[in-house]
């Protein structure tokens, strides 16, 4: 039951390959799905996605703060890697 | 921390199969896509064989002592020949590496005791260093794209500008304080010190430069510094500046866009120096953030939101560290301003330049987004592509373009890389380890197809990536796999890119020693086995990688077995 709750209405699922962007000092951590949508991954687990998952294929439970427009990423707040 | 190996070379027999040798005639099998798999094992066949002057095509770091010349726009850019085994990585009396690292197959076979070796075990060593960026990764992603594109008008934003324009004819300016922002969103006080205006390509910008009050007070070199720094990237107006050489290859650094939340294209570059970070001369653990571009301030400002844009200066700018540039090397009797540590800072411009323009016409022009190692990559390329033209030593370590260096050369990015080449090409952590693989596979790519050109074609393309490279060349020749197990060496430095697990190398007349190259292709780490009769070892071998293995020097022929998962691949090299 509490499980469920945790992914009431506002929960998303994204699928998609975790790449880091831009440059340093000011990088981005980003979901890419397979509709070439772009999210920047924030959350307690983005330092684990950043260091073992780059390039990698996820499958990602959370919240989506914001959604891409044009040139800028959306907001993509982890709760769960599947 | 990785282990110290020599390289050891047995003369003499290794071992004698005792199978039997495959018959089977020797086939071979074109690759036709320009993969990961293809940029790492002829650029891995490019490292071993970097001590050469006639390594084949596609595998040459090393053209001779004579550099070689690329034209861009009528601008001739010059390459320095690389050759891996001048370069040293040494920390005061320890050498961590001489030449190329190899993991010597000729231990006894032990299991992997650890997967990579920690890139922060290496940075807390006591190796001086600087970084064109942060030496730490920001725990939180700052977010740039909050605001809507279309809903609001700039009248509609609320926008406080603090900067007053100046009136140039006054500068330097030391009575005014100009307000900027760093990255953290603190307030640094400036004076408007100086300006000037450069053009390339039929655009003319104008370039200011303020420098922190506190330090201009404090440092009696503080204006001097930033005064040279101007001049170094407007020049004189005759070809002579980063600002052209950079946007002759890449472009224009900004432009009319169709964003509302988007500086307007105001023609002005500016220039702030101070103490980034606040930590003076000595950086962190000796770790510097030497100068930075943030793409932050290319977005007009909104107070009331809550990303980092509230915090934009609305400019297009370069943050440097006055300090790191006010440093002074040992060896000279006074600061100059083309000393060391000034002429490292003429490179990290030329290197945030790059960023600033890719951030423009791959993000805004074409609409994509680069992953950042390309982006590292072409930065630190871009200052080899113009430290001839700087006098710099530049990424490769040497001041004169025509000369692969003495032994052993212990600047540029090359020592570390040396030591960490089996670091991933395509996963980045904002360590030393990671420039430095990035700049040796950009010197590779510009050394093997095309030049400071072949760059500027992987920015501006929406291609990202492996793609941008890949769609960047033309004329190439695919590789060719060698699926025998029998090999007899014919000519020394003879490479195979072997599509089997099991081979039997017979060398030339005076033995060859065999080096192997294991390519992982694979998003995540592999475990690998090289065995060569009762010798072998066992390593992991990271992602996006290419891991070096000195397999001995053989004079009769000598089975060796490989142990790879999918997505590894081996490339022998008899030299």
């Amino acid at each position: 039951m509490l499980l469920s709750s945790c992914f009431a209405t506002g929960s998303h699922t994204l699928t998609g390959t975790i790449k880091v962007t831009g440059n340093e000092p000011h990088t981005e951590l980003i979901i890419v799905t397979e509709n070439g949508k772009k999210y920047q991954v924030t959350g307690d687990k983005a330092s684990y996605l950043r260091k073992e998952k780059q390039n990698n294929i996820v499958k990602l439970k959370g919240k989506i703060i914001k959604e891409p427009e044009a040139i800028m990423s959306g907001s993509f707040e982890v709760i769960e890697i599947e | 921390m990785r282990k110290l190996f020599g390289l050891f070379f047995i003369f003499g027999i290794l071992f004698v199969t005792t199978g039997c040798s495959d018959s089977t005639k020797k086939t071979t099998q074109q690759v036709t896509d320009a993969t990961l798999e293809y940029f790492l094992r002829q650029w891995g066949a490019a490292v071993v064989l970097s001590d050469s002057t006639a390594a084949p095509s596609q595998l040459k770091y090393n053209s001779g002592e004579t550099a070689t010349d690329y034209t861009v726009n009528s601008v001739t850019y010059k390459l320095g020949s690389i050759n891996m085994y001048n370069y040293q990585l040494t920390s005061g009396s320890t050498v961590y590496a001489t030449g190329p690292y190899f993991y010597s197959i000729l231990s006894s076979i032990v299991p992997a005791l650890y997967f990579y070796r920690s890139i922060q075990e290496a940075e807390n060593s006591a190796l001086e260093n600087s970084i064109p960026g942060k030496k730490e990764i920001t725990e939180e992603n700052e977010r740039i794209s909050k605001l809507p594109l279309t809903k609001k008008t700039a009248e509609e934003m609320k926008v406080e500008r603090e900067i007053v324009t100046a009136n140039e004819s006054t500068l330097p300016d030391t009575t005014t304080l100009y307000s900027f922002y760093d990255d953290a969103g603190k307030t640094v006080n400036a004076y408007y010190l100086d300006s000037g205006t450069v053009t390339s390509n039929g655009r003319t910008v104008t370039v200011k430069v303020y420098v922190d009050s506190t330090w201009y007070n404090a440092e009696t070199n503080a204006a001097t510094a930033s005064k040279a720094l101007l001049k170094k990237f407007i020049g004189t107006g005759n070809n002579d500046s980063i600002y052209e050489w950079v946007t002759n290859i890449y472009g224009s650094e900004w432009g009319t866009t169709q964003y509302t939340n988007l500086i307007a294209d105001d023609k002005t570059i500016t220039i702030l120096l101070f103490d980034i970070d606040g930590d003076g001369y000595s950086g962190s653990n000796g770790a510097f953030t030497v100068g930075f571009f943030y793409n932050r301030d290319n977005f007009i400002k909104n107070t009331a939101s809550s990303s980092a844009i509230k915090y934009s200066n609305e400019k297009l700018m370069f943050y440097i560290d006055l300090p790191y540039m006010l440093k002074k090397d040992s060896t000279e009797t006074s600061w100059t301003t083309s000393g060391l540590y000034p002429n490292k800072i003429y490179g990290t411009l030329a290197h945030e330049f790059q960023h600033m323009i890719h951030y423009y016409q791959k993000n805004i022009v074409y609409s994509s987004q680069s992953s950042t190692w390309l982006n590292e990559m072409c930065s630190v390329t871009t200052e080899d592509f113009i430290a001839e033209k700087m006098g710099v030593e530049g990424p490769r370590g040497i001041a004169n373009v025509n000369s692969t260096g003495s032994k052993y050369i212990t600047s540029g990015r090359l020592p570390y890389f040396i030591y960490y080449n089996d670091d991933s090409l395509n996963i980045w952590d904002n360590g030393l380890a990671d420039y430095s693989v990035v700049y040796a596979f950009g010197a590779y790519l510009s050394r093997n197809y095309g030049g400071p050109d072949f760059f500027k074609k992987i920015v501006q393309t929406s291609d990202t990536d492996f793609d941008a490279i890949k769609n960047a060349m033309s004329g190439t020749t695919d590789i060719e796999k060698y699926g025998s197990k029998t090999w007899s060496v014919s000519s020394k430095d003879e490479v195979k890119y072997l599509s089997v697990s099991s081979i039997t190398i017979t060398p030339q007349a005076g033995g060859n020693t065999i080096y192997f190259i294991l390519s992982n292709t694979n998003t995540s780490a592999s475990s690998i086995t090289v065995k060569g009769g009762s010798y072998g070892r066992t390593e992991a071998i990271n992602a996006g990688s290419n891991t070096y293995f000195n397999a001995g020097t053989i004079t009769t022929a000598t089975t060796y077995t490989l142990s790879l998962p999918t997505g590894v691949f081996a490339t022998a090299v008899a030299r």
